[in-house]
């Protein structure tokens, strides 16, 4: 499947934020020196499309889909990356999560049952209704 | 495109192979080189060298398998080495005259960061991509003649696994001099860099492969909160298991067949020095290195059969967040449950690590694990001295002793590589990077080749070592040779022969530094020889007490002898549990000795375990004596 991103939202957080099932596209990398370096040789480069694609079972690391890979980065290194999410979900391979309400799933989502990965986000002001 | 050109240089063309981790590279070095590759050290860096001899259209060749790489751009030591390849600062080793990048069709779009670096090197460069099937498969699609005329250097799909274009491979590799080059090199700044990749898969109809459908149902279960948990601890008992339990009667034949070896040379050989060298030095030596192979090679079989199917990276990814608290990642879990059964291979297991301070860490607290070879020392204190009442509940007291002798070692490994990671060797602050490759189906030759690299690197590099350890450790315990008098038993004539010889000597010489342990010259001689294997202790005991049986008769022995000044008994309650406790910790081990010292090419790491070991095992050894005094 081809990526379909559909990108509304002016607001960035953390690639660490992201959760299972959620796609953005890389905005910023905020380590700089040779961590920022890294970051990039991995192919985080501004406008790349990423998704979150699981969570290990311990909650950290996670791992992201990229540039046609995957990537594992534990959340300290996931909060040095800024990311626009895309607010409209679809059922694919990898999440049968959706929302209907445009709501955004926030890092507390994780810190919940395993099952509940959306709930209506308070945390930051990062959501988009346009 | 000509076989050789005509003006192809004298002397064998340098190729480098340069590629980041999971791009294939090594399986394409195989699938080149065949078994041929010569393996070693670059100078100063644990980073292993890899070179192959080839013969290409009739044109000798070699290959440089470079470490695996992200950049070019360096952020450690280790990783510095690929550049210095290139610039040629690197003593011993040319510059390669071609370089060969090797790139996954299904993440190139990653991958033209690195592309671009080795293209701007200016020099003859062309592309292999692999793992061209796999894009297929996932709906991805690139036209690699578009792709080759937008790099303007030569692009080669192969499935290296397969074989499937190897053979054209081996034609354009023959002959780097006719390689096209690009007309513009590639943009250095890595945000130009990042619209030149743009351009590049726009210039080459590159479709994005989706995720691997077959991947993400797998990951599903094996990844899976509870069940992916679940499997992780039944693979990690399995690996427990083969090292622990199944590798134990290929040891037991190895142990017998070089019994009989022993025999045999002796049967042949006159009575006397010569043949006590070969029997008792020479193939008690050479038997002290082949006993560890069934281990390696169970070990290895186990570990790079995940590793090709694309297990371990998820076991890492399972575990990293435990293991993260004493600031190790993922990856370092398996060598040290492997260690448990021996640091050997547990040491050697460290080698998927790539990051080198996490590798070093983990391989310094690796021997503090509690390893088989401490069972015996163990089995005979514990035997001779706990009382086998009930202690607690069920529980008996010889029970629980050896639980907190088992346990007590893997905690201390916990704090000494969270000190470590905090003083010696921080963090490089760099950030935890493991991919998760597909799943694919593992290919039998490099699944072979590596299981053998492995046991061949160990023969060669620490068997030599142990080896050579074990013959001085013989002669140690052999020479000056005293002859005892004629009216001696067997046994006492041993003794008596041991007590004069140079261990015997070095036994009474340390002994005004172990007495404040409680430890007699006896001892100090059993601590000497057991530097062979922990296990050594029992026999050494067994042969200074001039005992028939290590067992029943030695226990007896030991329980009964006394300080000749004093009077007291020597194995008092204060000095077994000093003795428990110094074998808990210090690193009574030439093996793991030398196998640290081969995988970090150099002496400084084993004499900075070996001294850090020894003096928590004085520490602990001189506490729990005193601790003991107290109590008793």
């Amino acid at each position: 499947m081809k990526s379909d991103f559909n990108i509304n939202s002016e607001m960035t957080v953390e690639l660490a934020e992201m959760i299972p099932g959620e796609r953005g596209k890389v905005d910023q990398i905020l380590a700089e020196g040779p961590v920022g370096r890294r970051l990039m040789d991995l192919g985080l480069l501004p406008g790349t499309p990423i998704r979150n694609l699981r969570e290990s079972p311990l909650g950290d690391p996670t791992v992201y889909e990229l540039r046609g890979y995957r990537l594992c980065l534990r959340a300290e290194d996931a909060a040095r990356v800024l990311v626009r999410p895309e607010i409209r979900f679809e059922a694919d391979a990898v999440s049968d999560d959706r929302t209907d309400d445009g709501s955004i799933r926030s890092a507390s989502a994780r810190e919940g049952k395993p099952g509940l990965r959306s709930i209506p986000l308070p945390k930051k002001a990062n959501v988009n209704s346009a | 495109m000509s076989a050789v050109s005509a003006a192809s240089p004298p002397g064998p063309v340098r190729l480098g192979l340069i590629g980041s981790p999971n791009s294939g590279k090594t399986t394409l070095f195989n699938a080149l080189t065949g078994l041929r590759a010569k393996v070693g050290n670059y100078p100063g860096v644990t980073v292993e060298r890899r070179e192959g001899a080839l013969v290409l259209e009739g044109r000798d060749a070699r290959l440089i398998d470079l470490p695996g790489t992200y950049s070019l751009d360096p952020i450690s030591p280790d990783e510095a080495v690929v550049s210095q390849v290139l610039a040629g600062e690197v003593e011993g080793v040319a510059p390669p005259e071609a370089l060969v990048i090797v790139a996954d069709a299904c993440s190139l779009e990653r991958s033209l960061l690195l592309i671009a670096q080795v293209v701007a090197e200016d020099r003859p460069t062309c592309l292999v991509l692999t793992m061209m099937d796999e894009l297929a498969v996932r709906g991805g699609s690139l036209d690699t003649s578009r792709l080759q005329d937008a790099l303007g250097i030569p692009v080669v799909p192969v499935v290296g696994h397969k074989g499937l274009g190897i053979r054209q491979l081996r034609v354009l590799l023959a002959d780097p001099e006719a390689w096209s080059r690009p007309p513009v090199l590639p943009p250095e700044n890595r945000l130009e860099q990042s619209a030149w990749i743009d351009s590049v898969m726009s210039a080459c109809g590159a479709e994005r492969p989706d995720v691997h459908a077959t991947t993400e149902r797998i990951d599903r279960v094996v990844v899976h909160p509870i069940l992916g948990s679940l499997l992780f601890l039944a693979v990690m008992l399995t690996f427990f298991q083969l090292i622990f339990a199944w590798a134990t009667p290929a040891m037991d034949w190895i142990d017998g067949a070089m019994g009989t070896a022993a025999d045999f040379a002796r049967g042949l050989l006159p009575a006397g020095l010569f043949a006590d060298f070969v029997a008792d030095g020479l193939i008690a030596g050479v038997g002290s290195v082949v006993i560890f192979l069934p281990q390696i090679v169970l070990l290895f079989s186990l570990l790079y059969l995940l590793e090709d199917v694309g297990y371990m990276a998820r076991a890492a990814f399972v575990v990293d967040r435990a293991m993260a608290r004493i600031g190790l990642e993922g990856r370092a879990f398996v060598a040290l449950l492997s260690s448990f059964a021996c640091a050997v291979p547990g040491i050697m297991a460290t080698r998927t690590m790539p990051s080198p301070r996490d590798r070093l860490v983990t391989i310094l607290v690796a021997p503090l694990m509690t390893c088989s070879a401490r069972l015996p020392v163990y089995a005979l204190l514990i035997a001779a001295f706990v009382p086998q009442e009930a202690a607690w509940g069920p529980f008996g007291m010889q029970g629980l002793v050896l639980f907190a002798l088992y346990i007590v070692a893997p905690l201390t490994a916990m704090a000494v590589a969270a000190v470590l990671r905090r003083s010696l060797l921080p963090g490089e602050g760099m950030p935890f990077i493991l991919e998760l490759p597909s799943y694919r189906v593992p290919g039998l030759r490099l699944w072979l080749s590596q299981v053998w690299g492995s046991a061949w690197a160990f023969l060669r590099r620490a068997g030599t070592i142990i080896l050579l350890a074990s013959m001085v450790l013989w002669m140690l315990l052999t020479f000056p040779r005293t002859e005892p008098p004629a009216n001696l038993g067997p046994e006492q004539a041993a003794a008596y022969s041991l007590e004069r010889s140079a261990a015997g000597r070095v036994g009474k010489a340390i002994e005004p530094a172990i007495a404040p342990l409680g430890f007699d010259w006896k001892i100090g001689v059993g601590l000497l020889a057991s530097l062979a294997a922990r296990e050594v202790f029992v026999s050494t005991l067994a042969q200074v007490y001039a005992t028939e049986d290590p067992d029943a008769s030695l226990r007896a022995a030991i329980r009964a002898d006394t300080n000749p000044v004093t009077g007291e008994k020597i194995f008092s309650p204060a000095t077994v549990a000093a003795l428990l406790t110094f074998f808990v910790f210090a690193l009574q081990c030439t093996s793991t000795i030398a196998t640290i010292a081969r995988e970090t090419n150099s002496w400084r790491w084993p004499t900075f375990a070996f001294g850090y070991m020894l003096a928590l095992a004085y520490g602990g050894a001189l506490l729990a004596r005193h601790i003991t005094l107290a109590l008793t």
